[in-house]
């Protein structure tokens, strides 16, 4: 059972760190925090169905960790709006379904970097300024010679392209 | 991922169901593209080189040249490094320099800019800043907050700035991105701030909007919010942590957090104002390093606490430093008096913090201790503004210090001074080494008389190494006016240097000769005697006799049981007493008769003195107005019918281990009527009387004694709050002194409650203990709470101190048993956390005598069997 665990465990790690950190936007919280939840899942494990989601069901003890900690930190947290999260989980979603080419989550997010792969040019620079090295949107505008506005309207239409893109994907896989 | 508020997109300004939802999926593809394309070796698409241009451009029409042009902003001043980054290009900047939308600036260390937009607007650039301009073309949303066409844009990365920005036009409001928030200006003054993931704005002037992700905060004038990981939060600044006494705040500045440390890097320095103090922590060469006082013990303190704190020491600088270097400015100075801090009008011991823009200023007050009055300065910050306790001495644990990378310091304004301003501790029996410690050792197992020559020897010997550096930190000293000097029998050293052939002057005997060891206050030649020694110091400078100091004249009681003078004049005094039969009759019928002989008989004692006494304060106060007299009555009562001039304070020698009883009506009653009795007919002793009584005494108690005489866990901190509370009115402060060890071990709660509660009774003492167990012992913070608890209770819930079995009644059998098992328990939970485990096996360390005590006393050998078997090993 421990051993089980912990390999599930170190699968779905990158994902609650990532879930965690769009959640709190900040690293080393997020960090503690996906500590904890695997921790308290570990601890609840016999509440989980084995037909149920795994990486749903983790996600939700990561937000309830989100707000224990806002609680003890006598703040709200910054994500509560029941919609936000049922929108972040249609996303996260995609990537629960099995994949037979793609076991772990984090191979099945090497989807999206084929599907970033199949963006046009002026897209894809602009996903890569912005996602791949970090900078901001002004200085993504700056160095594409472009306005704020036109980033950020390529990278609204990338964003789709590839969530589209990455849907049909685990589809076909799972056909 | 990175943790930009830039990276996140365009959302309507709608908050329907639909819209966040998309919101949602927005967060969540920005999350998993970061995740995917930022781990290193991502690389399934590079950027071309090409699309890397340099400059400015994308700008078409009339429209947008004159948005460009409303964005823009002339460089007006400069200082420092300060570059232009534009794409991967960088080079200086100067005066005069255009800065448009598309720029960056970083500014260094020492780097400074101010900009003019052309409507007026000034932005003023601070150190270490790093910003991007821009300028909206299309209205769009970011979060809730809306960016307009034309307005200007300020990206900050990293650092402060501070603007007034004018009244913007309809539609062209300036708008600030940080990376966790923005901020949408349509004319005011404020400062933005951006550290270790945090975004902190001042409002001086005007309302802000400040927006992150779906919530928005309208911060009007005088506020300051922090927006942060968790949301936006406006700050607020009453600095009233529940353990602490509370201070008289002011008008709190508004401005940004005062940056000390960030990212583990300083970014203020020190400055001491007080040019002896910067010697004594900078001494030249090979110059003996100058006395001490409390305020370079506190400076060294501050340097340490914040070294420890956040991992960088502050610098202290010789030279005031610029406005653009955040500094603690430390004491009276020009640059505090123009901040508005006028130390001289400060009352003797009070203080001031206050903070302004990139500055902390902690000032005391210049009259009589100045050193000392900015010390708590400097004690009270710590304490208050950056979470430091001293519980104890650190080698043993009682220092806590939270931890943090970043360390700003929120606006503050408050002044402080003690209600109290006699707050004296006599630090012996705190050597743990060489000979105290192998006399400690051996009072610890000698019979009690023994024992107590063993600590007395101790006492004298005077040595402090344990305890003293601790007592500035709890602010002992005070600002009384008298030098106490009471510690060696002062009437017998005056009486060995009064000349003997001058024979009226002594004590005569009931056989007719003469006691050279006690003086006769009846005597005009005694009287004379004095009065000379006064002239001797204060007229004419020289050394003087026993008892007279540079600003009072000492004067004991002799320590005779009853009047030992039977010449003519001493009894006429003495007979007005003496033959008031109906007294000593009701006296005898209380008392007893040979117990209402010595009552009768020290009442006349204290007459005769007491007369005597009066005579010298009016020619004192006569011909020496700014000199004090100091009587120590010992344990007299204050003859009745005496009226003092208001040169005299009483200084009550007769508390003793009282204080540990005040919980107790019959003795609390007693003393009091006997500090009242006093105060009703003395002077104020130093310090701005609170209750609106002129009248205070000066008290003197021993603390851990009863620790040591009766092996066991006795703590009062309820009871020493009530009866200072109740008494502030007529008492000027005490003058402490330390059992043995135990005084610093088990008595350390109440011994830390004590000093607070002479600083200012009005504590919540459960609430210091609750933060005191919190901080100090982890895991087991819980169960050693519950353990001091049951120590109060054990000690205060006594009504009265029992006659017999004083042990068994006040620590019965099953008491002992549930205070063992807590203390087990405590050690268990903290058995991970070594830090913890020193400062409770610190505190604790008497416990297994009290269990051997215990044992003992209940004759149960069993009680004796929590000791722990392996005390070093346990250490």
């Amino acid at each position: 059972m421990e051993r089980s665990f912990e390999i599930l465990a170190e699968q779905f790690r990158p994902m609650l760190l990532t879930y965690l950190t769009a959640l709190v936007r900040n690293h080393s919280l997020a960090e503690d925090l996906t500590q904890e939840t695997l921790a308290a899942a570990y601890r609840s494990l016999d509440t989980f169905s084995q037909e149920g989601n795994f990486g749903s069901w983790l996600r939700g003890i990561a937000r309830n960790k989100v707000r224990e900690s806002a609680r003890a930190a006598m703040r709200r947290p910054l994500i509560v709006d029941s919609r936000i999260i049922e929108g972040m989980e249609e996303v996260y979603g995609i990537f629960d379904n099995p994949h037979p080419n793609a076991g772990s989550w984090d191979e099945r997010l090497d989807l999206i970097r084929g599907c970033v792969g199949k963006l046009s040019g002026s897209l894809q620079q602009a996903v890569m300024l912005v996602y791949g090295q970090g900078h901001s949107l002004l200085e993504a505008a700056q160095q594409l010679n472009s306005s704020f506005e036109a980033v950020g309207q390529r990278l609204s239409r990338a964003r789709v392209l590839i969530k589209k893109c990455v849907t049909l994907q685990m589809a076909r896989a799972r056909q | 991922m990175t943790e930009n508020f830039h990276n996140l997109r365009v959302q309507p300004p709608q908050t329907d169901d639909e819209s966040l939802r998309e919101y949602g999926r927005q967060l969540a593809m920005d999350s998993l593209l970061e995740h995917v394309l930022a781990r290193p070796g991502a690389r399934c698409c590079t950027v071309p080189a090409a699309v890397v241009v340099i400059g400015v451009g994308g700008f078409n029409g009339w429209q947008a040249r004159q948005a460009a042009m409303a964005a823009s902003a002339k460089v007006a001043g400069i200082s420092g490094k300060v570059e232009y980054r534009r794409a991967e290009h960088a080079h200086a900047v100067a005066a005069g320099d255009v800065i448009r939308p598309g720029d960056g600036l970083a500014l260094g260390a020492d780097g400074q800019v101010t900009l003019i937009y052309p409507d007026g607007s000034v932005v003023q650039l601070e150190r270490n800043t790093k910003v991007i301009f821009g300028a909206g073309q299309g209205t769009r949303w970011l979060g809730l907050l809306s960016i307009q066409a034309g307005g200007k844009q300020i990206a900050l990365d990293a650092g402060r700035l501070t603007a007034e920005v004018a009244k913007q036009k309809s539609g062209q409001g300036m708008t600030l991105l940080t990376p966790n928030a923005g901020v949408q200006v349509v004319g005011t003054k404020f400062g933005l701030g951006v550290a270790g993931g945090e975004t902190a704005l001042a409002v001086q002037e005007g309302l802000i909007t400040m927006s992150q992700a779906t919530r928005r905060l309208d911060v009007g004038a005088g506020k300051l919010v922090v927006a942060n990981a968790f949301g936006l939060e406006t700050v607020r600044t009453e600095h009233r942590p529940r353990d602490l006494t509370p201070v008289t705040v002011l008008e709190t500045p508004v401005h940004l957090p005062v940056e000390l440390v960030r990212d583990g890097v300083a970014q203020a320095v020190i400055y001491v104002a007080d040019s002896s103090c910067r010697a004594s922590l900078h001494p030249a060469g090979n110059a003996p390093l100058p006395s001490r006082t409390e305020l370079t013990r506190l400076v060294i303190e501050l340097v340490e606490t914040i070294r420890l704190s956040t991992g960088v020491s502050l610098e202290l600088v010789e030279a005031p430093p610029s406005a653009n270097q955040p500094a603690i400015i430390i004491g009276d100075c020009e640059e505090a008096r123009q901040a508005g801090i006028e130390a001289s009008t400060l009352p003797d011991e009070g203080f001031v913090v206050k903070t302004a823009h990139n500055r902390v200023y902690l000032v005391g007050s210049t009259r009589k201790t100045p050193a000392s009055a900015t010390a708590w300065a400097v004690a009270d910050f710590l304490e208050r503004l950056v979470g430091v306790r001293w519980y104890w001495a650190a080698k043993y644990g009682g220092r806590s210090i939270p931890t943090k990378r970043m360390l700003s310091i929120l606006p503050a304004y408050y002044r402080d001074q003690p209600v109290f301003p006699v707050r004296q501790v006599a630090a012996g029996y705190g050597n743990e080494n060489g000979e105290d410690a192998a006399r400690i050792e051996r009072a610890k197992s000698a019979e009690p008389l023994q024992r107590f020559i063993e600590l007395d020897r101790l006492f004298d010997a005077g040595t402090h190494s344990v305890s003293q550096p601790q007592l500035p930190l709890l602010r002992a000293g005070g600002s009384s006016p008298y030098h106490l000097e009471g510690q060696q029998a002062l009437h017998a050293r005056l009486a060995s240097v009064a000349p003997r052939n001058v024979e009226a002057m002594f004590a005569l005997q009931a056989d007719g000769s003469r006691n050279f060891n006690v003086l006769c206050f009846s005597a005009p030649e005694t009287f004379d005697f004095l009065i000379k020694g006064c002239e001797q110091v204060w007229d004419k400078g020289g050394s003087g006799l026993p008892g007279i100091t540079s600003s009072s004249l000492n004067l004991h009681l002799p320590n005779t049981i009853g009047l030992a003078c039977h010449c003519q004049a001493c009894n006429a005094t003495a007979a007005r007493l003496r033959d008031d039969r109906a007294e000593l009759g009701r006296l005898a019928a209380e008392q007893g008769e040979r117990l209402a002989g010595e009552i009768v008989e020290g009442r006349v004692h204290g007459l005769v003195v007491g007369l005597f006494l009066k005579r010298l304060c009016e020619v004192v106060k006569q011909r020496w107005p700014d000199k004090k007299v100091i009587y120590w009555p010992w344990g007299a009562d204050c003859p009745e019918g005496f009226s003092y001039p208001d040169n005299l304070a009483v200084n009550l020698l007769d508390f003793d281990e009282m204080m540990a009883l005040m919980n107790q009506p019959e003795a609390c009653s007693q003393q009091e009527a006997r500090l009242r009795a006093w105060s009703a007919g003395t002077a104020p002793v130093g310090g701005t009387p609170r209750g609106g009584s002129a009248v205070r005494c000066i008290t003197w108690h021993r603390f851990g004694g009863f620790n040591d005489t009766l092996r066991g866990p006795v703590q009062y901190p309820h009871a020493l709050q009530t009866f200072y509370q109740r008494n502030q009115d007529v008492m000027a402060g005490v003058r402490l002194e330390a059992g043995s060890q135990s005084s610093w071990t088990t008595a350390a709660p109440t011994f830390y409650v004590w000093m607070r509660v002479l600083w200012n009774p009005e504590l919540d003492v459960d609430a210091v203990l609750d933060e005191m167990c919190h901080r100090l012992f982890g895991p087991g913070a819980a169960t050693a709470r519950e353990l001091l608890r049951q120590e109060c209770a054990q000690w205060e819930g006594m009504s009265r101190l029992p006659r017999s079995a004083f042990f068994q009644k006040i620590w019965p059998r099953e008491a002992v048993v549930r205070m063992t098992a807590l203390r087990g328990k405590a050690l268990s939970e903290m058995a991970g956390d070594p830090n913890a485990r020193l400062a409770f096996l610190h505190w604790t360390r008497e416990f297994d005598e009290f269990l051997r005590t215990a044992a003992a006393a209940h004759q149960d050998p069993e009680l004796a069997a929590g000791a722990l078997s392996d005390r070093a090993g346990n250490r």
